[in-house]
């Protein structure tokens, strides 16, 4: 990303690649179990899980062109990812979960679930307006909303099944996890390191697309009048 | 229980859909001359033609209820094709329009986003239309009424834009 000068355009992002890697890297020089571990851990994982939101609406803001007529786009984005971060907190509130020896690692667990349920939920909205609004030739974002809907929807397969449905042990928790990040960093790095040099195009074609647009509006417009 | 269904239901969705982001295709769109090579020409007054009212009205009155259900399938079904055919175009403007953008011109760049976000706008509609045409094609002969909302909100988003410059000139 420095080589590519991709910080400038992507910080949160890459905010959110320096706080893993560096946590992961400072763990590696301290005691397990010990309390500092554990502080570090679980502090990185929180700031981790809010830099991988800050990511998605990073994304969106260069999803879409800031025009006026979009916003409609971005503002039910805001909605469902409102409704989706009701439902996470309500789960949070209803489960269970308090069964365990420690009742507070179980409660951190189910706040991580009900975390990475709002990632993924969002993830969902983003990959289906790029699907949908053909935004696939932004090959960066596409890279990283990938890698994100990947690591999300596995991490959070792999907190249900041991915070709530208990089918899982810890270790097998943790290394679900590190194999569903480093999948998603093997994404990444192959969005990243492949080259997409493209030739710049000198002037745009004529195009009857406006007029299109009107048509389909008058369209839809005809049910509206109707209504 | 019902979490648990949500969730992993969540979880297979966005795996899924991210799968299949990965595996996107499209067609290759360099300059002006591979534009030209693939683009669709297609006749919008056809589209227009073929969605009329009035002509939907005359149709109905001189055929049979059963003969124009079957021709106002095979209507709706011509008109899906000619919409996913201009989707296409849409999708290969946007990639032009983003490979124009790289010239650093600025009027170059300032059209291209225009024709970045008329595309998107397109898109967008094209959601609500197909929605529109789906039923029309289960219900020929049933005069559907659609809530669309989206249609109201934007237009009340316009309107207070409108409203927001003519304060602002007066201001000025």
């Amino acid at each position: 990303m420095l080589r590519r000068k991709l910080v400038r355009i992507f910080p949160i992002f890459f905010s959110y690649t320096v706080v893993v890697l560096s946590r992961e890297i400072a763990l590696l020089f301290l005691k397990y179990p010990g309390n500092l571990y554990a502080l570090v851990y679980w502090c990185g994982e929180a700031l981790a899980v809010l830099l991988g939101l800050g990511v998605i609406f990073e994304t969106l803001r260069h999803l879409l062109p800031p025009y006026p007529s979009l916003r409609l786009v971005l503002k039910s984005v805001w909605i469902l990812g409102v409704i989706a971060a009701v439902t996470a907190l309500l789960m949070l509130v209803l489960t269970n979960g308090g069964t365990g020896t420690d009742r507070v690692f179980e409660f951190i667990i189910l706040a991580e679930r009900s975390a990475r349920f709002l990632q993924a939920c969002l993830l969902i909205v983003v990959i289906a307006l790029m699907s949908r609004l053909g935004l696939t030739w932004h090959h960066y974002l596409v890279g990283i909303v990938a890698g994100f809907g990947i690591y999300s929807a596995l991490a959070l397969a792999a907190l249900e099944f041991r915070a709530h449905l208990h089918f899982v042990s810890d270790a097998t928790l943790v290394l679900l996890n590190s194999a569903a990040y480093n999948l998603a960093a093997i994404i990444w790095a192959f969005y990243f390191l492949r080259s997409w040099r493209r030739t710049p195009v000198e002037h745009l074609p004529k195009t009857n697309l406006a007029e299109w647009d009107e048509a389909v509006t008058d369209y839809v417009d005809q049910w509206y009048r109707r209504y | 229980m019902v979490s648990t269904l949500l969730i992993l239901a969540v979880a297979s969705s966005a795996l899924a859909l991210a799968w299949s982001l990965l595996r996107s295709g499209h067609p290759e769109i360099r300059n002006g001359q591979d534009w030209e090579e693939k683009k669709h020409e297609i006749d919008v007054q056809i589209f227009r033609a073929l969605l009329d009212r009035d002509e939907e009205h005359h149709l109905r009155s001189s055929l049979s209820r059963n003969q124009f259900e079957a021709f106002q399938r095979r209507r709706i079904r011509l008109v899906l094709r000619m919409l996913r055919l201009v989707e296409e175009n849409a999708g290969m403007l946007m990639r032009l329009g983003q490979l124009a953008r790289m010239k650093g011109d600025p009027a170059l760049t300032q059209k291209a986003d225009e024709l970045v976000a008329t595309a998107i706008q397109f898109r967008l509609n094209l959601l609500l239309a197909r929605l529109c045409l789906c039923l029309k094609w289960l219900f020929p002969s049933w005069t559907v009424f659609l809530p669309a909302f989206e249609v109201r909100y934007q237009h009340l988003l316009d309107s207070l834009a409108s409203v927001q410059q003519r304060g602002w000139q007066a201001l000025n």
